[in-house]
């Protein structure tokens, strides 16, 4: 069986809703402010989807993209990785928080049409420079988001992380990390 | 009884099952190893009877230290005759206790075993070892015998596709009636082994007690005794999160050497393990292509009117199939290719063509583990046996290129 | 491939087993020595031993499991290891041999009640003998579970043993007893003849194939020179008779007379003193003699893989011989897969 892929992509179109370049700002179910749509109250958004589907894929070395949400799966299964990083070297969960909620609010990451993007060409420059600030401003929700959900998962109620989520540190999606 | 049971050795690779025909698991399973001294060291006290001075099996490496060890059988074939034939001698007269003139012997070779390698087997047989009869039985059709145990009589078949995995290779062999279709075999580098050092890798990127020289043995155990095959990890993983206690459950062990106790806690690679056969990429870089696909295109290989056959009668053997729901996955991964491409061919023809449903079964039977032995001793215990084995008499006859062809047999158990 | 005997003088090793006799009685208590196990075939049943064994370390008491195995012995020995699902607890080992009857006529079935005591139960159907024990009842110790299992696996030695403790006995009472026979193999019988002050026994030996007459003939006429050796002096004479039946056997039914069949036919005696079959050598003496016929064509198999292999290695040596002699315009071709990886056989051309 290959990686598994989003349920999202037949959704992820221009004609369902906004693609910057190929990135799609699918809803979200958030309180930080930004440019991404509402999700309705009660449904699975691409955050818990790339959240429930990491622990599977974290194993595959290829992937091929079906659709505009599987980009924005990817870069989000990666962004996991990286949280679980910062969680290791955490000392609490409450600095955990902070830690994570620090790296979300640092706006100086790659985006697509970046240099250093991790994809490359793989995700489109944004037409102009406006459109490149809003999916700034929607990525930075997704890592918000993917930051303040992994702690209360990883975590639970204790002050320590959970072992189960801890050992997929050293696993690279399509051996890349952001 | 009018004839003394007959014997039946099946060397393998890795292990060697041996026993009498007529009983459901093998007397003996050993390693196919054999431990001979260097003849530079032999003992004085020896002297003369040096090539008795070896062991086999078990013995053979509890000897490892003042012996060296060989492996005769590489890759399924015979690879050295001198040891094959003292392997066997103390294989007949020490562990079966048979005298070997008194019992017909079944041996069984891999699929497209060179014929001399079969005259190699009979001129022992029958000039060291004076046995009345033998007979050379091919691995994947003894299977695909060993399935019978679960059929009605009429659905005994000796057309099917036999998928055979042990500790190094998983083979995939398309048999129609009783003959291998030699061209269309597969072999897969994914077996037991591959499982167990996916197993372990897991197992070292989350636990912190185990020994490192115990590790291997470890994720064996655990292999052995907690996985199973899961329809889809994803929601495998979510089962995992609403259900801990029903899932993930911790195991003591004793170090061998301080005989102090650790604990392993054991989870995902429950399922996780035996999903390398489905999903090879999550644990080898260099091979990709999932067992139900390997199957699917041996099937698709073979001869046209062979393919219902053998998708209908798939058949497991060797102890890496004994996963739990490895049979139900397979099926099912099998059966969606197979729709698809059915479905597929009937909307180019455009509703022209309306093609026959295609049955898929992959079978799973309680003699899985040691399949061909059982197949083995199954057909030796039939009277038919005794009529397909080349005689004594025909070998001093016409010499060994008779044990070039086995005749098919077995339509009449 | 009728080999030269002088190829092989590893092989002559009949004094082996016979001079075991004075040799070995010294620590017969004693396991065998490493060298004594190579050359020796053991007495008791590998196979039995190895079921029990894990079964008896399996065993759990609420969940009894269940056992099925047929296996063979020398001489056409079939035994049955089995539970009945009435009562998985109990466990019986059942033996079948030809000669049973002839056994039993000589007062086997008191004998081995004498061995095995209350495990001795009333035949399976299709079977001579039976024994029962119960899993519940096992002894505690690891040490006496294992005495248990040896003691089950030398049933047959036990069971064969018989008339030989009979004409002992006898002989040393001063008794003489009538010829006995046991008829223990389907072309193959041993004689015990019991007079007042020794006791001969006489095996006779058949082969089946025409290289095994000359490798038994060389090894037979070996044990009768080997007592020439001085430490070997007091081991029992061994007198080979090529084709003819002793004298002792003159009447005896069933004697091959036949000129074509006697070829393939030989009879060995062992005269035996009671300094042989004395308390201590008692069992030993028995346990070798019983095997003798399966010691001596286990040899001639050996020796004669040991000539195969140094067929092989000749045959290997003459093909680099011959391949030196091939012109090398071979470069630009690819050697012929060797068939089964570089195989080399006896019969290479």
């Amino acid at each position: 069986m290959p990686a598994y892929h989003s349920s999202f992509n037949a959704v992820s179109t221009e004609a369902h809703c906004q693609v910057v370049g190929n990135f799609p700002l699918l809803p979200l179910t958030t309180s930080s402010r930004g440019p991404a749509p509402s999700n309705p109250a009660g449904q699975m958004d691409i955050v818990d989807e790339a959240i429930s589907i990491f622990r599977a894929n974290v194993f595959y070395r290829n992937f091929e993209f079906q659709g505009n949400a599987d980009r924005a799966l990817c870069w989000i299964i990666l962004y996991i990785s990286d949280c679980l990083n910062i969680i290791q070297k955490s000392s609490s969960k409450i600095d955990a928080n902070k830690r994570l909620l620090t790296a979300a609010a640092d706006a100086n990451f790659a985006i697509p049409g970046d240099g250093n993007f991790v994809f490359g060409a793989l995700y489109q420059k944004p037409a102009s420079p406006s459109d490149a600030n809003l999916l700034r401003q929607y990525m930075s929700q997704l890592r918000h988001e993917v930051g303040t959900r992994l702690v209360s998962i990883v975590y639970g109620d204790a002050d320590v992380p959970s072992k189960w989520w801890m050992c997929f540190t050293r696993r690279k999606f399509m051996n890349k990390s952001l | 009884m009018s004839h003394p049971l007959p014997v039946i050795i099946d060397n393998g690779t890795g292990y060697t099952k041996m026993g009498f025909a007529g009983n459901h698991e093998p007397q003996y399973i050993i390693p196919s190893v054999i431990a001979t001294r260097d003849s530079s060291k032999v003992n004085k006290a020896r002297k003369g009877v040096e090539d008795l001075d070896f062991f086999i099996g078990d013995e053979a490496i509890a000897n490892q230290n003042s012996y060296s060890l060989s492996y005769p059988v590489r890759k399924g074939q015979v690879d050295n005759w001198d040891h094959m034939e003292r392997f066997w001698e103390q294989a007949i007269f020490k562990y079966l206790r048979c005298e070997p003139e008194d019992h017909h012997f079944l041996l069984t070779e891999p699929p497209l075993n060179a014929p001399e390698n079969r005259e190699y087997t009979a001129e022992i047989m029958f000039e060291s070892f004076n046995v009345p009869g033998l007979y050379i039985a091919v691995q994947a059709v003894l299977a695909l015998a060993a399935s019978w145990a679960s059929k009605d009589d009429d659905q005994r078949s000796l057309t099917g596709c036999v998928i055979d995995s042990g500790d190094g290779v998983t083979h995939v062999i398309p048999v129609a009636e009783g003959y291998v279709i030699g061209s269309s075999i597969k072999h897969i580098p994914i077996a037991g082994r591959s499982i167990t050092q996916f197993v372990q890798q897991l197992l070292r990127e989350r636990e912190t007690g185990i020994p490192p020289n115990e590790s291997m043995e470890i994720a064996k155990r655990i292999k052995e005794k907690y996985s199973y095959v899961c329809p889809d990890i994803v929601k495998e993983f979510l089962k995992y999160d609403q259900d801990p206690a029903r899932f993930f459950t911790t195991e003591t062990f004793t170090e061998a050497i301080t005989k102090k106790t650790y604990s392993v806690d054991i989870g995902y690679e429950r399922f996780l393990g035996p999903e390398v056969f489905f999903s090879p990429e999550i644990a080898s870089s260099d091979y990709l292509v999932p067992l139900p696909e390997v199957v699917d295109s041996v099937i698709q290989n073979s001869p046209i009117d062979t393919r219902r056959g053998l998708y209908r009668n798939i058949v497991l053997s060797g102890g890496s199939t004994m996963f739990k729901d490895f049979s139900r996955r397979l099926q099912r991964d099998i059966r969606r290719t197979v729709d698809t491409r059915v479905r597929l061919s009937e909307e180019m023809s455009q509703g022209r063509v309306k093609v026959q449903p295609i049955d898929v079964n992959v079978i799973s039977h309680r003699m899985q583990r040691y399949a061909v032995w059982f197949g083995g001793s199954m057909l030796a215990s039939s009277e038919e046996f005794f009529t397909v084995c080349h005689s004594k008499a025909a070998y001093e006859e016409y010499g060994p290129s008779i044990a070039r062809h086995n005749a098919v047999f077995g339509n009449t158990v | 491939m009728i080999g030269h005997p002088g190829a092989s003088p590893a092989h002559l090793r009949g004094s082996s087993h016979l001079g075991a006799f004075p040799h070995r009685s010294v620590f017969s208590s004693f396991p065998l020595t490493s060298t004594a196990t190579m050359i020796l075939l053991e007495y008791g049943n590998l196979v039995l031993k190895t079921i029990l064994k894990e079964h008896f370390a399996n065993h759990d008491p609420a969940k009894p499991s269940s056992l099925s195995h047929n296996f063979a012995d020398f001489d056409g020995v079939q035994f049955n290891l089995a539970t009945e699902n009435t009562d998985r607890n109990v466990v019986y080992l059942s033996i079948s041999w030809r000669c049973f009857s002839e056994l039993a006529s000589y007062n086997a079935v008191s004998h081995l009640e004498k061995i095995y005591g209350p495990l001795v139960s009333s035949p399976r159907p299709g079977y001579d003998f039976t024994l029962a024990f119960n899993m519940s009842q096992l002894p505690a110790s690891e040490t006496e579970r294992d005495e248990l299992i040896e003691n089950l696996s030398l049933l047959k030695r036990h069971a064969l043993a018989v008339p030989f403790e009979r004409a002992f006995d006898a002989q040393l009472k001063g008794d003489t007893l009538p010829l006995m026979q046991i008829s223990y193999r389907n072309e193959e019988s041993i004689w015990i003849k019991t007079d007042k002050d020794r006791v001969t026994v006489i095996f006779s030996v058949t082969f089946k194939d025409p290289a095994d007459i000359v490798f038994g003939k060389v090894f037979l006429q070996e044990f009768v020179d080997a007592r020439r050796q001085t430490n070997l002096q007091n081991s029992p004479q061994v007198i080979f008779y090529p084709e003819d039946a002793p004298a002792e056997l003159t009447g005896v039914k069933g004697i091959v007379t036949d000129k074509e069949k006697k070829k393939s036919i030989g009879y060995v005696t062992f005269v035996l003193f009671p300094r042989h079959y004395d308390a201590v050598k008692r069992q030993n003496t028995i346990s070798l003699i019983q095997t003798f016929r399966d010691y001596l064509h286990y040899h001639i198999k050996c020796s004669k893989a040991y000539m195969h292999s140094r067929m092989r290695a000749r045959v290997t040596a003459f093909l680099q011989v011959l391949n030196r002699a091939k012109p090398e315009v071979v470069a630009d071709k690819r050697p012929a897969a060797a068939v089964g990886g570089g195989v080399r056989s006896f019969r290479q051309f």
